[in-house]
């Protein structure tokens, strides 16, 4: 008898505790990732309003001097990474980070690019390559996203461009395809394009007086458009990240099961030898006293 | 009774969605009201007070921080940064904050990056601790 029954015994109790952690921590991923597609739901309609409302505001206006519609010379480029402060998540927060090396290498050799973490997991993995990112946020995705953060956030990241530090920037991040994929995916915020994608309601300036004027109103549209972007791919990460936790812990807690099942069937065996073991002593024994 | 269809909402939540019979809102051109059968119009908002008049229920006030501002079809239409009930005001917090953001803001110049954004935080801040008291 190789393993004696007490070890055996001990190490799926040890099992069973760790089973009740991950079933724990599914159910939590669950209900978090519930409330995250609640609110994305609630901001979908608006973000989709605002989106209508600048489409038909860039048709309409003579909109030359607006830095943030420009196309210009690219040297230098900033990338907002979107990733999770806490682990058990699966590979969610390594697909992003690979993408980004990814996209740095093959698409922006040669130009100047700076990063903009969100999440301990980004700081970590660029810390430990020796890139010094330009900001770092941590602990601001917690239970939820708040559009303050990404307005905060946004607001330094619009203000470089502007002043021409930056000419390009885009979010990485995990967009939330359901809830078994989450797939990484790269965005580019400014300058804005809003092309054929959005179709712009026709007659939908004339409906309106604009107050002061259509070119002020599209100057403050724009920023909380993009702001509003960044808002919502940190609900999508989030929701991707409670999602990827919940599948990696459905898994962690069946793995669980089948351990429990292995052992269970060796401590079966391991009694059954004991058992046998003791049969054959007290069989001997009288064979013995016979004799 | 000729009434509004009002929803005012902040990106992560619904603040307030129902029949007013008259909203005023802080523009950046400056105060304005609305009353039913008003104008089409679409303006963009300052830091500041908005007053609602629910049909049939008590008038109330919130902060508002910045936002957009549309009204056409006796629908009004509000999308703001941040809305502060009176509720969630804390006044000794508030005047905390106010000190921090007043200090912040004198070592700072005008036209520096951040001043116009602390400028805007310091408003809000006052505000909150106008509507608390």
């Amino acid at each position: 008898m190789a393993v004696s029954m007490r070890d055996i015994k001990r190490k799926i109790t040890s099992i069973q505790k760790t089973q009740q952690i991950t079933k724990a921590m599914k159910m939590v991923a669950a209900a978090k990732l519930r409330k995250t597609q609640e609110a994305a739901l609630i901001f979908k309609p608006y973000i989709t309003k605002l989106e209508q409302m600048i489409a038909s505001l860039v048709s309409s206006t003579s909109h030359q001097d607006n830095k943030m519609l420009l196309f210009r010379d690219v040297k230098s480029v900033d990338i907002i990474v979107i990733t999770s402060d806490r682990g058990l998540c699966g590979a969610f927060n390594h697909n992003v980070l690979k993408e980004t090396e990814h996209f740095i290498k093959n698409k922006l050799q040669g130009k100047d690019v700076n990063l903009v973490l969100i999440g301990r997991f980004a700081y970590n993995y660029f810390k430990f390559r020796g890139i010094k990112p330009k900001e770092t946020y941590t602990d601001v995705l917690k239970d939820k996203a708040e559009y303050s953060t990404a307005s905060d956030i946004m607001e330094k990241v619009i203000a470089d461009f502007l002043d021409e530090k930056s000419d390009e920037v885009y979010i990485i991040y995990n967009r939330f395809v359901n809830v078994l994929v989450q797939k990484p995916t790269i965005k580019k915020v400014l300058p804005i394009y809003i092309g054929d994608t959005v179709p712009s309601e026709k007659g939908m300036v004339e409906k309106f007086d604009f107050e002061p004027d259509k070119e002020t109103v599209l100057e403050e549209l724009l920023p909380k458009y993009v702001k509003m972007e960044l808002y919502g791919s940190m609900l999508e990460s989030l929701a991707g990240e409670y999602a990827a936790r919940m599948t990696a812990m459905d898994a962690a807690t069946n793995n669980a099961a089948e351990m429990i099942k292995t052992l269970t069937l060796e401590f079966n065996k391991a009694r059954q030898a004991s058992i046998t073991k003791e049969l054959i002593e007290i069989t001997t024994s009288i064979e013995a006293m016979k004799q | 009774m000729p009434e509004l269809d009002c929803s005012i909402v902040t990106p992560s939540k619904k603040i307030f969605e129902g029949k007013v019979e008259y909203i005023s809102a802080p523009g950046k051109v400056g105060e304005f009201g609305v009353l039913p059968g008003h104008e089409s119009f679409v303006t963009v908002l300052d830091v500041g007070i908005v007053e609602i008049q629910p049909t049939g229920k008590e008038k109330f006030k919130v902060v508002i921080v910045g936002g957009y501002f549309e009204v056409s079809e006796d629908k009004i239409f509000v999308i703001a940064d941040d809305v502060i009930s009176k509720d969630e005001i804390d006044i000794d917090k508030t005047k905390e904050e106010i000190q921090k953001y007043k200090s912040e803001l004198s070592s700072l110049n005008v036209g520096d990056a951040n001043y116009e954004l602390i400028q805007r935080k310091l408003k809000k801040y006052e505000k909150m601790l106008e509507l608390a008291s």
